[in-house]
């Protein structure tokens, strides 16, 4: 018999899905799935760890673009060796003339809430064509969203 | 005492952003970020194995590559009929040739 302490994998999966609320929580009135949407910015926009919501302050604007961006489709949480991970399937804004430099995921189900921002690097520009943001594989060392 | 358990939330993530001027993705490009999310190939791998992966590779991205522009010309077969039942047929034509 052996004792190891550690933080439960299962426990981090479930963090994911909302199973444990240690503070105050939301009312759910279903059992689905929060709708996730990534908003796309110029470079002119704020954005990092500070961020908490959603917000159309230098939000892109361009044929094919609308405001709030797009839904996002989730991949379901889950784990490989000791790390939770979700991601999400690659998203594209078709026959679009916009040109950002970053991402933010949010929860529309939830106010809104800022959920990851993503920086590009630089600029990235379409131009009556496709905008296409490429998630990482879906596994415990590339997922977008990791809890090791 | 007993010690906290640190656990966290990973920032090393990284996304890419791919665009278009003027047209929209091609076949071979679907193909390519498809197999990127199939199959990786790791550069520490055992020589023989990697080459075994990398032709597996090659094949199914001819295969993704054929049904991709399948679907393509079966979704263009299906707006046409669409088109000439609405009296489109210009149009029907202009979609058939692309």
């Amino acid at each position: 018999m052996a004792i190891t302490q550690a933080m439960c994998t299962s426990f981090k999966v479930e963090l994911l899905n909302g199973i444990h609320a240690f503070g105050t929580t939301v009312a759910r009135g279903d059992t689905t799935a929060d709708s996730m949407y990534i908003a796309l910015y110029t470079s002119s926009a704020a954005l990092d760890a500070t961020t908490t919501a959603y917000s159309v302050t230098n939000e892109v604007s361009g044929t094919g673009y609308v405001a709030g961006g797009n839904a996002l489709t989730a991949v379901a949480p889950t784990s490989s060796g000791t790390t939770a991970f979700t991601d999400f399937n690659d998203t594209t804004w078709s026959t679009a003339t916009i040109t950002a430099r970053g991402a933010l995921i949010y929860n529309s189900t939830q106010s809104d809430k800022a959920v990851a921002v993503l920086d590009f690097g630089a600029d990235k520009t379409s131009t009556a064509g496709d905008f296409t943001i490429v998630f990482p594989t879906a596994d415990s060392s590339n997922a977008i969203i990791r809890i090791a | 005492m007993i010690q906290g358990v640190q656990t966290t939330f990973d920032n090393g993530f990284k996304v890419d952003v791919h665009t278009t001027s003027n047209r929209g993705w091609t076949p071979e490009e679907l193909a390519d970020r498809a197999l990127a999310k199939l199959i990786s190939v790791s550069d520490t791998a055992d020589e023989q194995v990697k080459a075994q992966a990398l032709v597996f590779k090659e094949q199914i991205r001819e295969v993704l590559v054929f049904y991709m522009k399948e679907a393509i010309k079966s979704d263009r077969t299906t707006v046409c009929a669409e088109l000439e039942k609405q009296g489109q047929n210009e149009l029907a034509n202009i979609i058939r040739k692309l």
